[in-house]
């Protein structure tokens, strides 16, 4: 067959260019060339000018209907609320919406028969209780399609109906999604399409703020769609977003950080979405300060392969006739991808977009948590549960007991987490497993709303559990995981012991302890007021308790037991018990907190030197001047020498009397504090690079209580501590001093210096506009809780890492500066409070307030050199957990914007010296390695630059 | 005849052709405008028309405005003639540079015909309507404008094409400076006009912008009251 078909190609040939019509030929194919080249140019420029045309009309749809053009009653960009009132009566809140944005093809209602085919599947295999919404037209913002009431509806309709000039309908659609990914229109593009998706999700009952999660699966041009309309349905709504793109077209200009994750369907064959990222420059690794790139390298990205599989029509993922070799085809597959994401339980998640690389050629480093954890004084069950103790023990509060982090299933009934009861006022109520809720209120339920995520670990997350940091690991693909979730899981063990306040119990239909402030994390239960007489080499100590009567340690005899500590990576040990007899801190006797051990045996789990929380300066030093300098270069000085020492100077700036000024603290004051340590030196020195030590930065809490062992003042102070995961298993959280510095194990009494810097200022002190009660400080706890509670999902990825924008320090800033503006906007705005200030001009309480605001910009103008951060400014563009590595410009850029807040030292120092330059007293509590001697390690002051 | 001879040798006869020469940066062209009638007007129009044309490209702005349709016109209108203005402005502070920098003396009313001419890539400027690919026009058109009074000046004078750049540099800066000085009334009052032409005050700040687009949307207001999160000083753990 072929040799014939070849013979009469030879024939035809010779004939052809051997026969006298050879020169016909020729001048036939030069007239032909030459209008075939013409004709090849003119349909060239036809298509030029219809393409310029189009791209030229394009933007118009979406401006003229912002612009009110078009006409109409509504208007039309003002999204009523009519629909959320009509359908709360409905409530048909269902756990999970899911919006589908069909690709560029679409010209009107009508799906394509493959579209059709793959939702009527997709609605098929979905669990009942999924409400699926479809019908939107993605390329129109008034969801108009092509062939209905426009100019050129029938054109459309004409085309719809023939063949071969569908490619006219992409073309258009085509432009459409240029629209939303241009930076001038996109954002009234995509507000458009935002508006139609979010009347749609309240139309099927969506109820803002309910948490219930909706998914956009956005197919080809739908993709950019989708993530384009984000910021505004979570604005709008408040809900988790998940995006699953189809075949995508994405551009990488959206806000993909907001999204709780995205999940990117590509096939192998896909030519149209594997083009797609060299025209648009943020895909680009090399535009690393992309939303795009900084998302890749969070872990909100997962890349998932369809399989040989096209970009659309035959061949592409919705293709039910195209067959995989092992006999499956495209849609089912593309089904069963959708349906694994959209049904995936908490936990499991298909398809991660990091996984932990066990590969490494490193081995995984142990944590201190671990090895402290193999000890058993250091676990929750080697005290038991009932205790019975004399009069020298009092608990450390009411209600005090473990979190213990409820199973996956079990999440939606316990809506918090367990609470093992272990102290209660109501004593029916001990050694039960009860539910711990957060307090229906508002305010409070704002709060949790604000800080819910869903945690991913990103890649560098399960790197750092490799290098020994305790990590969050059982919360690893949790949706919605809360501030509870978050502190009881943050490490591998239920053994995170808390102090609980105003809890309301509810007996019906089950119990459950509801409560309104974060719950507190203690070290021991119970505590004691001791001079140690004698450590025995079986790590028991015999003790003399205090004797309130006499007001000495001349108090019964008593057997504690003082374990020996485990030692960290360095090989320095927390905490000694040795010649602590010796201690100067000896004779005004210690606290000692902890529990019983099964042999009833008191196991002193924390100390704390007595005299550091009297209310007794060993000096005080007046006059602002001198106040000042002190805080400038003197209070860290000498620290080599005041090993195993505590100090207590308390600064004067007012020049008023000691006992005047001493008086003035009083029972219930509650007192900010600015919190420092140093580094440890000595034979056991740490790692500083440039001999530099960053040392850390907390903001706390102190108040002036009534001691009711001694009957005398002291101060008990908490901090607010926005502390990276790390490997002791320290957590960011409302540490109690006991927990944060005095733990024999966690704590660092024993191992660093520390500075505690209580500040007294009346204008921190409560407000009080005719029954409107406001503390100040209350905003700077909110926005720590904030903050602490980001810190301990790492923002979703499950990790924060300390770098330059992103520290103890500046978060714990920025936390200030949230507050800050947020006390100012309250008094600008609160009615309430504009009234009283109007009819009470000259009150005592208005002056105070006026130099309040006056601190307030103080600090502000102290925070903010020349401009505030981006991420300051805008809560939704801070992200916490991305490492300097993954976006080095902005990085860069943040940690230079916010420099005065770069090293813990130095912010403290500033703003210590601003509240003596407004009036405050300061009362330096400072310990050096205190408790017993360790002679491997020396105290070394947290290094200043500047200034 | 002598009428027939004036008008195929005026430069709006030619239009066309020196546009096209300004298109393709060739010298002659730049040297024959000069010596053609009516240039100096038709260098005015290339000027009008290519503020029209920008001013129409970047028009988003009073959309976002909302401005209504025909005081989106007027506005366009007037954004153009004062596009011209800011151009005559530009055009003497150049060339007083370019006579105290470099000690040249030409006319003021050549430079303005030449420069005139050479904003003819900015006729283009509509094209900056085309969504996404809007931006890199807008850069291809303002570089090639840029190159196109340079080539224009040095035609004109004995600069070379690096001193032309120095001159309109020059130019640029200290219109700049002086608009720094005096020009903060002459801003005031032109914003004044053009947000009296366009019906509501333009808002042109991008924060401001962006809670425009937020308006009318049903979002939950933020909470003010900062909850209680501390407790009162009676309440407190031992």
């Amino acid at each position: 067959m072929l040799k014939r078909i070849l013979f009469v190609l030879l024939a035809l040939s010779v004939v052809t260019f051997l026969s006298p019509a050879n020169v016909g030929w020729i001048q036939w194919y030069a007239v032909v060339e030459n209008q075939l080249f013409n004709l090849l140019i003119d349909s060239g420029r036809i298509i030029g000018i219809s393409l310029v045309l189009a791209g030229l009309l394009a933007p118009f749809e979406a401006l003229g209907w912002w612009a009110g053009w078009y006409g109409g009653k509504q208007d039309p960009s003002t999204l009523s609320l009519k629909h959320t009132q009509a359908s709360l009566g409905k409530a048909t809140a269902a756990p999970h919406y899911i919006v589908y944005l069909d690709g560029i093809g679409k010209s009107s209602f009508k799906y394509s028969f493959r579209g059709a085919r793959f939702l009527q599947r997709l609605t098929e295999s979905l669990p009942s209780d999924r409400i699926l919404i479809d019908n939107i037209i993605p390329y129109s913002v008034i969801n108009l399609p092509l062939t209905l009431n426009r100019p050129l509806a029938k054109f459309w309709l004409w085309i719809e109906r023939t063949t071969n000039l569908g490619f006219l309908v992409l073309l258009r659609n085509m432009f459409q999604v240029a629209v939303s990914v241009d930076s001038r229109y996109g954002p009234i593009y995509n507000r458009g399409t935002a508006e139609i998706i979010i009347d749609r999700l309240l139309t099927k009952g969506y109820q803002p703020g309910s948490g219930a999660l909706i998914t956009l699966i956005g197919y080809s041009g739908g993709g950019q769609i989708s993530l384009g309309a984000v910021p505004y349905i979570k604005r709008v709504l408040a809900a988790p977003i998940e995006v699953i793109s189809l075949a995508g077209v994405i551009s990488g200009n959206n806000e993909v950080v907001q999204v709780e994750h995205l999940y990117h369907l590509v096939g192998e064959k896909d030519r149209v979405t594997r083009f797609t990222p060299c025209l648009f420059p943020r895909r680009w690794s090399i535009i690393t300060w992309s939303n795009w790139n900084l998302a890749k390298s969070r872990g909100e990205i997962s890349f998932i392969s369809l399989g040989k599989v096209g970009h659309d029509s035959k061949n592409g993922p919705l293709d039910e006739n195209a067959l995989f070799p092992d006999g499956s085809n495209h849609l089912a597959r593309t089904i069963e991808i959708i349906l694994r994401i959209l049904t995936r339980v908490d936990g499991y998640e298909p398809y991660p977009a990091a996984v932990a690389d066990y590969s490494a050629k490193s081995e995984r480093i142990v944590s201190d948590y671990e090895n402290y954890v193999k000890a058993k004084f250091n676990r929750p069950d080697f005290y038991p549960l009932a205790q019975t103790y004399c009069d020298h023990y009092l608990p450390v509060a009411e209600w005090m007991g473990r979190l213990i982090l409820p199973d996956v299933t079990e999440r939606s009934q316990v809506g918090g987490v367990y609470f093992e009861v272990h102290h209660a006022p109501e004593l029916d109520l001990i050694g039960k497993k009860v539910y711990l809720r957060w307090s229906d209120r508002p305010d409070i339920q704002a709060y949790v709303n604000q800080v819910k995520i869903r945690i991913d670990f990103s890649q560098q997350a399960y790197k750092s559990i490799h290098q020994g940091i305790v990590l969050p690991t059982r919360l690893n693909h949790w949706r919605q995981v809360q501030a509870l979730e978050s502190l009881a899981g943050a490490r591998p063990n239920d053994d995170v012991m808390v102090a609980l306040t105003s809890v309301e119990v509810i007996r019906e239909p089950q119990i459950i302890l509801s409560i309104s402030r974060e719950p507190i994390l203690i070290t021991g239960k119970y505590y004691a007021l001791v001079s140690f007489k004698e450590v025995f080499p079986t790590d028991y100590a015999l003790v003399r308790h205090y004797n309130h009567h006499s007001g000495q340690f001349d108090g019964q005899e008593d057997i504690v037991y003082l374990p020996q500590v485990v030692p960290d990576r360095n090989g320095v040990l927390p905490a000694t018990a040795n010649k602590i007899t010796e201690s100067p801190l000896n004779q005004t006797g210690w606290y000692i907190y902890g529990a019983k051990n099964e042999q009833g045996m008191f196991t002193v789990q924390a100390i704390a030197p007595r005299a550091l929380f009297q209310l007794q300066p060993a000096k005080v030093i007046s006059g602002l001047q001198k106040t000042t300098d002190y805080i400038h270069d003197q209070y860290w000085q000498g620290v080599t020498e005041k090993k195993g020492q505590i100090d207590s100077i308390l600064l004067n700036p007012g020049n008023l009397s000691d006992t005047e000024l001493i008086n003035s603290y009083q029972e219930g004051d509650r007192l900010l504090v600015l919190h420092t340590y140093g580094g440890i030196g000595g034979n056991k020195r740490e790692f500083a690079p440039l001999n530099i030590f960053f040392g850390h930065f907390s903001f706390g809490l102190a108040r002036v209580v009534r001691e009711p062992l001694t009957q005398e003042l002291r101060f008990k102070i908490g901090y607010g501590q926005v502390y990276t995961q790390n490997t002791t298993g320290i957590i960011a959280a409302s540490l109690d001093w006991t927990n944060f510095v005095g733990d024999r194990q966690f704590g660092w009494l024993g191992s660093r210096p520390i500075t505690d810097i209580i500040v007294k200022l009346d204008v921190f002190e409560e407000y009080n506009f005719d029954g409107l009660r406001r503390f100040p400080l209350n905003a700077l706890a909110y926005q720590l809780d904030r903050m602490m509670a980001r810190y301990r999902t790492g923002d979703g990825t499950g990790a924060t890492f300390v770098g330059p924008a992103n520290s103890c320090v500046q978060d714990s800033c920025q936390a200030l500066y949230q507050a800050i503006n947020m006390t100012l906007t309250e008094i600008e705005q609160n009615p309430q409070i504009k009234a009283w200030i109007t009819t009470n001009p000259q009150h005592p309480q208005t002056q105070r307030l006026q130099r309040l605001v006056t601190l307030n910009k103080a600090i502000e103008d102290q925070l903010i050199t020349w401009q505030t951060r981006a991420d300051w400014v805008d809560p939704y563009q801070s992200l916490i957990g991305t490492r300097l590595a993954d976006s080095p410009v902005t990085t860069v850029v943040n940690a230079l914007t916010s420099w005065r807040s770069l090293l813990p030292r130095l912010a403290n120092d500033s703003l210590g010296s601003i509240f003596l330059n407004h009036g405050a007293s300061l009362w330096l509590l400072q310990t050096y390695q205190v408790g017993g001697w360790d002679k491997d390690i020396e105290p070394i002051a947290p290094t200043k630059l500047w200034i | 005849m002598l009428i027939i001879a004036i008008t195929t040798d005026t430069a709006i006869n030619q239009f066309w052709s020196l546009v096209s020469g300004v298109f393709l940066l060739d010298a002659e062209t730049f040297k024959s405008i000069n010596n053609l009638p009516l240039s100096l007007i038709t260098s005015i129009v290339v000027v009008l028309l290519a503020g029209l044309s920008q001013t129409f490209g970047q028009s988003v702005m009073l959309f976002i405005n909302r401005v209504r349709p025909w005081r989106f016109l007027l506005s366009v209108a007037i954004a153009a003639v004062l596009f011209v203005f800011n151009y005559n402005f530009w055009v003497f502070s150049t060339w007083l540079v370019a006579k105290w920098l470099f000690g040249l003396n030409f006319p003021l009313i050549a430079v303005i015909k030449t420069l005139g001419f050479s904003y003819a890539p900015l006729l283009l400027g509509f094209l900056i309507v085309i969504p996404y690919f809007g931006m890199p026009i807008l850069i291809v058109l303002s570089i090639w404008t840029l190159l196109a009074i340079a080539t224009g000046l040095s035609t004109i004078s004995n600069l070379t094409i690096w001193q032309a750049f120095e001159c309109c540099l020059g130019g640029w800066l200290a219109l700049q400076l002086s608009q720094r000085v005096v020009g903060k009334a002459i801003a005031r009052f032109t914003s004044s006009i053009v947000d009296w032409v366009a019906g509501v005050d333009l808002i042109t700040e991008p924060d401001y912008l962006e809670q425009m687009l937020y308006s009318g949307l049903p979002i939950p207001p933020l909470t003010t009251d900062i909850p209680d999160l501390l407790g009162d000083s009676q309440q407190n753990t031992q």
